[in-house]
């Protein structure tokens, strides 16, 4: 042991010394796109409410909806599966527990499946196994605009109708706090509408203008391009939580290597110290 | 004096307006409607055209104009409409919209017999949505008695 073993601790040293500052850098980078998309997040979240809401209310409210958004009415043959995942990586679990959620529910279901992938990771992946991969959006989410969001959800409300696809699944993640996040799927069609928790009952009869029909047909796509546009914003605040995260304990754990190799780099440079003088202290006794 | 009622204007991405207002007038798809406390409850569709609100205590005559590019209004004990995009007369940006309405324009002329029929029609929109913005901005076309 000696001059060798330590320039190599140093050199480990210095490595390791500039990951950090990476990481630690591109923490605060994500703590500040985290804030910012969690300001979207938080005016999106509060608004949508009023579509289903709406939607809600007319299903409960109303006898002549068109059936083909109802449940029941066609056999599940082909599936859509909108996974939103992110287009970088170094985010922690954020994209492999979405895929790995949204794989097991193709798995799980018999039916036929096609991809509409949000992020280059669930482009990747549903390419390299051979998916259908029907559309996909790989532009940063967090600078999504509802006009994108529509843009990909007119072409699949089209093959609905068309009978083409028979049912919209969405696997996203759901923003539950800067520390937590939790992969979420929802079923944008068909409606289920008898397991509708909150039934709402109107006490007044409501005008439909031109009729229900024409209002619902109109909600509906409303409907799935909202939520769409929410699950985005809310994926993209969730990226930036989950990446914050993963480079905060990348941090962490930096600062702790560097403690352990300064203290071996220490004791390393300590016991040459002591073999040198040792040697001389031989060597002079030996002269007596 | 007439009683107020409560308004919520929603688009995708924000809440537009929140307020108390006695009168508020937007085009349905069967014509222009005027909305005050009291009115049945309805839901009915918006096509693209102007919005006029009367807000609490304000004269009488002096409205707020805004376009709004369609949606829906939901009257119930409150009113909320719904739309994908609206703006203040006073926000409109002239240079965008005749910039928006001339590329419509050309567009349409080059692709009036190829196009397909959704193209064409996303054109006529948006020439529709650009002149009721200058409409709107130039002080709305129904004159202020």
């Amino acid at each position: 042991m000696a001059a060798g073993n330590i320039r190599d601790i140093k050199r480990r040293i210095k490595s390791v010394t500039s990951t950090e500052h990476i990481t630690n850098a591109m923490k605060l980078v994500s703590a500040g796109k985290l804030r910012k998309a969690k300001a979207i997040f938080e005016k999106t979240n509060e608004n949508s409410h009023y579509i289903t809401h709406t939607i809600s209310e007319i299903f409960n409210n109303s006898k002549d909806i068109p059936e083909e958004y109802l449940e029941g009415t066609r056999e599940i043959k082909k599936t859509c599966y909108i996974v939103v995942t992110s287009s970088r990586g170094l985010c922690g679990g954020f994209n492999s527990s979405i895929l790995k959620e949204a794989q097991s529910m193709i798995d799980m279901s018999g039916s036929e499946s096609v991809i509409l992938a949000i992020g280059m990771k669930a482009k990747e992946y549903f390419e390299k196994r051979g998916y259908e991969i029907f559309s996909h959006y790989l532009a940063p989410p967090e600078n999504i605009s509802f006009l994108e969001a529509r843009e990909m959800a007119l072409p699949l409300l089209d093959l609905y109708t068309k009978g083409e696809i028979d049912e919209i699944q969405l696997v996203y993640t759901s923003f539950i706090s800067s520390m937590e996040q939790q992969v979420r799927t929802a079923r944008l069609l068909p409606f289920d509408v008898e397991h509708d928790p909150e039934v709402i009952r109107n006490a007044k009869t409501v005008e439909y203008e031109p009729s229900v029909e024409a209002v619902f047909n109109y909600l509906v796509p409303k409907y799935v391009e909202m939520m769409l546009y929410a699950a985005v914003v809310e994926s993209a605040t969730c990226e930036h939580a989950a990446r914050r995260m993963a480079m905060e304990n990348a941090t962490d754990s930096a600062r702790e290597m560097l403690d352990v190799l300064s203290l071996t780099y220490n004791r390393a440079r300590q016991s040459a110290i002591t073999d040198e003088i040792i040697e001389i202290v031989a060597g002079s006794e030996a002269q007596n | 004096m007439a009683s107020s009622v409560r308004l919520e204007i929603i688009t995708p991405s924000k809440k537009f307006y929140q307020g108390d207002v006695e009168l508020v007038i937007v085009r349905t798809l069967e014509g222009d409607e005027g909305f005050m406390k009291g009115h049945a409850w309805a839901c009915k569709l918006l096509d693209i055209g102007e919005m006029w609100i009367q807000e609490k205590g304000a004269a009488k005559n002096s409205y707020k104009v805004a376009a709004i590019a369609g949606g829906f209004i939901d009257v119930k004990d409150t009113i909320i409409i719904y739309t994908d995009a609206v703006e203040w007369a006073e926000d409109i940006d002239m240079e965008r919209v005749n910039a928006e309405k001339s590329r419509a324009e050309e567009w349409l002329r080059d692709h009036e017999a190829d196009g397909t029929p959704d193209e064409i029609l996303r054109a006529r929109t948006s020439i529709a949505k650009a002149e009721l913005r200058a409409d709107v901005a130039g002080g709305g076309r129904r004159r202020k008695h």
